[in-house]
């Protein structure tokens, strides 16, 4: 058993180069596809982070009376902090409220006239990871007895929220027709590949040779193509990386796409590689299949 | 050894009979010359001895074994037992002389130090020492023919087949080849050939079945 397996593999890789112009072009048209997939994937995940940062803007802002003590108001806030779902919660003095009023109408001494920290009610900015959570978090300050307003804007959260919904699905949808496109792609070239060499496997066949023997050099081309595509789709993809960041970066500077791009690559490789010696060992283990009628 | 009872090919949905009823039997170690015009049913018999086509109806045995009712998963041990030289010769092209009959010997499972020796062995046999780093393309049509030979022989097996193995050959070539079938057959192979060569067959006696139009007219 392990010399004939040592016989397939050396009988691999002389195939290999022996058709070395065919194994190339097949690893470039499998390295163009992967690295599609991996730059829709790349694209995907650099969406959710932009939706999620939208969706981490809004906030429930909460208007305290008079009579609220800081010390209730920051047990409120570290109640809150607790809380899995908020994101961060910023207390804002009465006093912070006036040094806040005063920057924004700074060219208006009208309006700044008559404004002390009496006047002005300290607050609570929260914010929270799920959009959705939003509208829970304002409904459990209604009725309480130290809040005097509670201001969200309802209307913007649903709008943000069927937006960003309406983009995950077209996402999902971008990314399940690529997929398609990809394995299509990984299917004819690799079949079309084993058909060049239909006439050698029924030679082998006639000459005795068992399905494992006939089939194992095929399957094992199709997981190095693979593997070979995806290490250059990777690479490539690697030097892509920077290039999408800083495009984004002009957009929202606050946005960190991807903070460690070599995991990132890595964790795509394998996955593509992975995925890919899967379908195309299964494409040349089907594809082989007619031939060993014979 | 070989057994063809009541065996009939139709092709074509029944408008082509190939083989109309024949019935053969050739023992072990024997000679035979299966001859005929193209299309008499030569091909297709010799196909059916290493199930390469299935008979539409009757029976083929070989070495007491029923090659139509074979389960899928004998056939390798079928074309072990029964080598084949093609008529067209079915080299792998990118393999060279020597690893084409290298390739037939790891198949069967022979170990790396029997095939280093058997190779060689063949090659000389067939005159084609000098040429074992060659790839078929690169070899004169005898030479390619020699090489099928070998590689038909290199798994010993107990029936050989020839189908038309003299028929791109000069008639010297042709000759040699013959000389090298009878030598196999000396060994102790039982030799079948398929040729339509009759000037050759006379030269060179042994049992003679002629086929035409798909029926068996003498033996």
């Amino acid at each position: 058993m392990i010399s004939s397996l040592a016989r397939v593999i050396k009988y691999t890789l002389k195939h290999l180069i022996r058709n070395a112009s065919q194994s190339v072009l097949v690893v470039l048209v499998l390295a163009v596809t992967f690295l599609i997939v991996q730059l829709f994937i790349l694209l995907g995940m650099a969406s959710e982070k932009v939706i999620a940062y939208f969706e981490s803007q809004p906030q429930v802002t909460v208007f305290f009376k008079d009579e609220a003590t800081e010390e209730q108001i920051l047990q409120i806030r570290d109640e809150l902090k607790k809380d899995k779902n908020v994101k961060s919660v910023a207390y804002i003095s009465k006093q912070q409220a006036v040094e806040i009023y005063k920057s924004e109408h700074q060219d208006d001494p009208e309006l700044l006239e008559f404004v002390t920290a009496d006047i002005l009610p300290a607050s609570l900015e929260i914010s929270v990871y799920d959009i959705n959570y939003l509208p829970r978090i304002a409904q459990e300050f209604n009725g309480n007895q130290f809040v005097e307003q509670v201001y969200y804007q309802p209307d913007l959260v649903d709008e943000l929220t069927a937006w960003t919904k309406s983009l995950r699905q077209a996402g999902l949808i971008l990314i399940a027709i690529m997929l398609f496109v990809a394995s299509a792609i990984i299917i004819l070239v690799v079949a079309n590949n084993i058909n060049i060499f239909g006439h050698e496997i029924e030679v082998m066949r006639l000459v005795g040779a068992g399905s494992w023997y006939v089939r194992m050099p095929f399957v094992l081309d199709g997981i190095i193509f693979a593997i070979l595509g995806a290490a250059i789709s990777s690479v490539m993809v690697y030097f892509a990386i920077p290039r999408v960041e800083s495009f984004i970066d002009q957009l929202i500077a606050s946005v960190q796409l991807f903070p460690d791009p070599q995991a990132i690559v890595i964790d795509l490789f394998v996955k593509v590689a992975a995925v890919g010696s899967l379908l195309t060992a299964f494409v040349s283990y089907v594809s082989v299949w007619k031939y060993l009628k014979v | 050894m070989i057994e063809f009872k009541n065996v009939s090919k139709i092709y074509k949905g029944g408008q082509v009979k190939a083989l109309d009823n024949i019935n053969l039997h050739i023992k072990k170690e024997e000679f035979v010359y299966l001859v005929g015009e193209s299309g008499a049913g030569k091909t297709t018999l010799l196909k059916f001895l290493i199930r390469e086509e299935l008979p539409t109806e009757g029976d083929v045995i070989v070495d007491k074994e029923s090659v139509v009712k074979m389960p899928g998963r004998k056939i390798p041990q079928l074309r072990r037992k029964v080598g084949m030289v093609f008529q067209d010769f079915k080299l792998l092209d990118k393999q060279t002389v020597a690893e084409n009959i290298r390739f037939t010997l790891e198949v069967t499972g022979r170990s790396s130090k029997e095939i280093k020796e058997i190779v060689p062995y063949l090659l000389e046999q067939v005159g084609l020492s000098d040429r074992a780093d060659a790839f078929p393309r690169e070899l004169s049509t005898g030479e390619q023919q020699r090489v099928a030979i070998a590689r038909a022989l290199s798994h010993e097996p107990e029936i050989l087949l020839a189908d038309e193995p003299t028929g791109n050959l000069d008639d010297e070539n042709s000759h040699q080849i013959i000389e090298l079938l009878k030598q196999i057959n000396k060994w102790g192979t039982t030799v079948v050939m398929a040729t339509h060569d009759m000037n050759l067959v006379r030269k060179h006696r042994a049992r003679i079945i002629k086929l035409e139009g798909g029926k068996l007219i003498s033996d």
